[in-house]
């Protein structure tokens, strides 16, 4: 009965696994392949030659390539910050009741089913310094306004602002879901010993929300680092290289130069610094629980 | 039993809808005995020019022309184009994007070398073509130009007139043409003398015109030459210090694209492009204007650079095409005929009268009287210029290309100096070099 049982589940999990196979694992160790061996033609990978660790050396030494680092880097503290604090702030909002609630919060959710391309398109012409409709706002009262995108200070901080604005609703959902597993009681409790709202919110809803926001961080840490759309998007890497980031200039390397194994090194390499950060944060994560 | 034979039949239905979608053209290439493919971007198939020629292809070889289009804009057709032949795409025919990605491609291995072939048709493509005929290091052609396009200057007569200022004239130099921007600049009214576009060649136009080499004698970059560091100030000089042009900061803060000026005409007088730019020009639809188009030469860089810039188009055959030979007969057919349809430049090394009224025929007009043949001929053939190429070629161009628009760019926007985007400029270009070798 028992080997039934297990054929069955492996036949459930085989399309799964099949698909995942195919289109994610095979070409992932292939990507990684490509990065040591000289594969920038046509030629099959075999018949190219290695080169061992020539491209990440190339890679390493190269000030593209840590420009777009930085970038990244960058991008994703913002993101970071932006969508921690108004996720949970939107969150302890909605959560309260008031006329409209609803239609409110699908406005929050609206930009989370909507195409990143299609939001690039968008903010593009409002944030369009010259025909745009935010700087109008600006020069109505005597101000140009920033060129949100178009500045090679602000273009980055904006994309980033915007690409976090489009996630929104995923971190409202959870943290609106893990607000409401906190018990009516608790809230009771804190009204009869006369606390605002700003006690409740460090003494009764942060520790409850604690968990749900360090799950929140782990998914966002990674997400950050999925950029390309939101960056080809919204300022294609520029003005200049300002807002270039890995992946636009994996993107570049791979697909304009036909540099795919330096594409594929750089890949790795931002893996690794990926894996890194998330296992410092994993570790992080457990010594604050055990302290707690 | 009942639920196994229904799911059976909707399982069927759904299997048979998936190959159904593909089958489509298969269908309708059936009719014909022999098919050739070619890649294009997706507008093209709203183009006239563009299905009109293929039927006309069609009756005269009687091979049917299955077009797959691109979505996308020229760079994302580029990189879906370059995706698909680097994973072993058998379309047989490909109108590459000109110099400046050709010789990566081919040292990728995409294309197939059309000496033999060529030759084999009757066709002496050195003296047809000359040095438009794109050699590579190894004697090989992988391509044949299809089209040219020449470098003049186009400008708002509605300007001129309302200045009081002559329409201008060749022979000229940059320094007339600035003298007479400055003439037509009127802030109060915003509008500019001349307008250039935040890109290559624009952002060191005269330096391309002396012909100073992108690569010194070993290969390396070339763009510490002096004269290159020269024409990038003055660029930065008339459009941030003079005023005469839109500025790069601008130009991002609008986020202009290609046919910028076609919608600002009206504020700008004028701008170096090259002939493609008449199609926009002259068509009312797209681009409607109220004002009248004329065209002068390219101004001279003086001594040495009293050439003007030429872009060409190819023609490629793809190394894994499914149908070889009417994939050499449509390449060979493209290259021969497609300037008579797009309303362009055959790419010649000698223009007959028949083709340069042929060429420039369609072009007058279809501009209803803007500019007539003569004009055309005067200002982009006759122009006692020589030519130069518009391009940076070799197999790391794109490369180069990009980062010195980069580059030049963040100097225009005042992020970093010239001599430090200069050194920036060598260092990277040299390491794409080094990379792409």
């Amino acid at each position: 009965m028992k080997s039934v049982e297990a054929a069955a589940g492996y036949l459930l999990i085989a399309p799964f696994m099949l698909m995942f196979a195919v289109f994610k694992l095979y070409p992932m160790l292939y990507g990684i392949a490509v990065g040591f061996w000289d594969r920038n033609s046509e030629m099959k990978l075999l018949d190219t030659t290695f080169v061992g660790l020539s491209n990440y050396i190339t890679v390493l030494k190269s000030a593209s390539f840590w420009e777009a680092f930085a970038h990244s880097i960058v991008f994703s503290v913002i993101y970071i910050v932006f969508l921690m604090v108004f996720g949970f702030l939107a969150a302890v909002l909605l959560n309260r009741k008031f006329w409209g609630r609803t239609a409110v919060r699908t406005c929050f959710y609206i930009p989370y089913v909507t195409n990143m391309i299609a939001v690039g398109i968008v903010f593009k012409y409002l944030l369009n310094p010259v025909r745009g409709p935010v700087n109008a706002i600006f020069r109505l009262f005597g101000a140009s306004g920033p060129g949100w995108l178009s500045s090679p200070v602000m273009a980055l901080p904006t994309a980033a602002v915007i690409a976090g604005w489009a996630a929104l609703a995923f971190h409202i959902i959870t943290c609106l879901a893990a607000l409401q597993d906190i018990p009516a009681d608790m809230y009771e409790v804190a009204d009869i010993e006369g606390a605002g709202f700003w006690q409740k919110l460090r003494y009764i809803v942060l520790p409850y929300l604690t968990p749900t926001l360090f799950m929140l961080l782990t998914i966002t840490l990674i997400n950050s680092f999925r950029n390309y759309t939101a960056i080809a998007g919204l300022t294609g890497g520029g003005p200049g290289t300002s807002s270039k980031v890995v992946s636009v200039l994996i993107y570049d390397d791979a697909f304009n130069f036909l540099a795919f194994s330096r594409a594929s090194a750089e890949g790795v390499i931002f893996t690794i610094f990926i894996i890194i950060v998330n296992r410092l944060f994993t570790k992080a994560r457990s010594i604050w629980e055990s302290r707690n | 039993m009942k639920r196994i034979v229904l799911v059976s039949i909707a399982m069927l239905i759904a299997v048979s809808s998936v190959f159904a979608m593909g089958g489509g053209e298969t269908s309708a290439a059936s009719e014909y005995d022999r098919i050739v493919t070619t890649t294009v971007t997706a507008t093209y198939l709203n183009e006239t020019w563009f299905n009109t020629m293929n039927a006309d292809f069609e009756k005269e070889t009687g091979i049917h022309v299955v077009v797959q289009p691109v979505p996308g804009d020229e760079d994302e057709y580029k990189a879906k184009i370059n995706i698909d032949l680097m994973g072993g795409s058998d379309v047989d025919v490909v109108e590459t994007l000109g110099p400046k990605d050709y010789s990566r491609q081919v040292s990728a291995g995409f294309f197939m070398p059309l000496n033999d072939a060529v030759e084999a048709a009757g066709i002496d493509p050195y003296a047809l073509y000359g040095a438009n005929l794109p050699v590579e290091k190894d004697g090989n052609y992988y391509a044949l130009p299809f089209k040219q396009e020449m470098y003049c200057i186009f400008y708002n007569k509605a300007i001129f007139d309302e200045a009081g200022v002559p329409y201008p004239e060749g022979p000229w130099t940059w320094d007339e043409y600035v003298e007479t921007a400055e003439k037509l600049t009127d802030p109060k009214k915003g509008i500019y003398g001349s307008f250039m576009n935040a890109d290559l060649p624009w952002m060191y136009m005269p330096a391309q015109q002396l012909a100073v080499p992108f690569y010194k004698e070993d290969g390396s970059c070339n763009f510490d030459d002096p004269v290159f560091k020269e024409y990038a100030e003055w660029f930065k000089y008339i459009s941030n210090d003079l005023g005469i042009q839109p500025s790069v900061a601008e130009l991002e803060a609008e986020n202009a694209n290609w046919n910028y000026y076609a919608l600002e005409g009206y504020r700008l007088a004028m701008f170096p492009q090259g002939n493609w730019f008449t199609r926009l020009l002259n068509s009312q639809e797209d681009y409607p204007k109220d004002w009248n188009y004329g065209v002068a030469p390219l101004p001279s860089a003086g001594e040495g650079g009293n050439n003007n810039l030429v872009s060409l188009g190819y023609v490629a055959i793809n190394k894994n095409a499914a149908h070889p030979e009417e994939a050499l007969t449509y390449a060979l057919w493209i290259a021969e005929n497609q300037w008579k349809y797009e309303g362009g430049i055959p790419a010649f090394a000698t223009m007959s009268e028949e083709d340069q009224q042929l060429a420039f025929g369609s072009i007058a007009e279809a501009s209803h009287g803007q500019v007539t043949v003569d004009d055309l001929y005067q200002n982009l053939v006759n122009t006692g210029l020589g030519s130069v190429s518009s391009d940076i070629v070799g197999t790391a161009a794109a490369e180069y290309y990009n980062i010195v628009k980069e580059e030049l760019s963040s100097y225009n926007m005042n992020l970093q100096d010239i001599d430090t985007a200069i050194s920036n400029i060598v260092t990277r270009v040299n390491e794409a070099i080094a990379n792409a070798e």
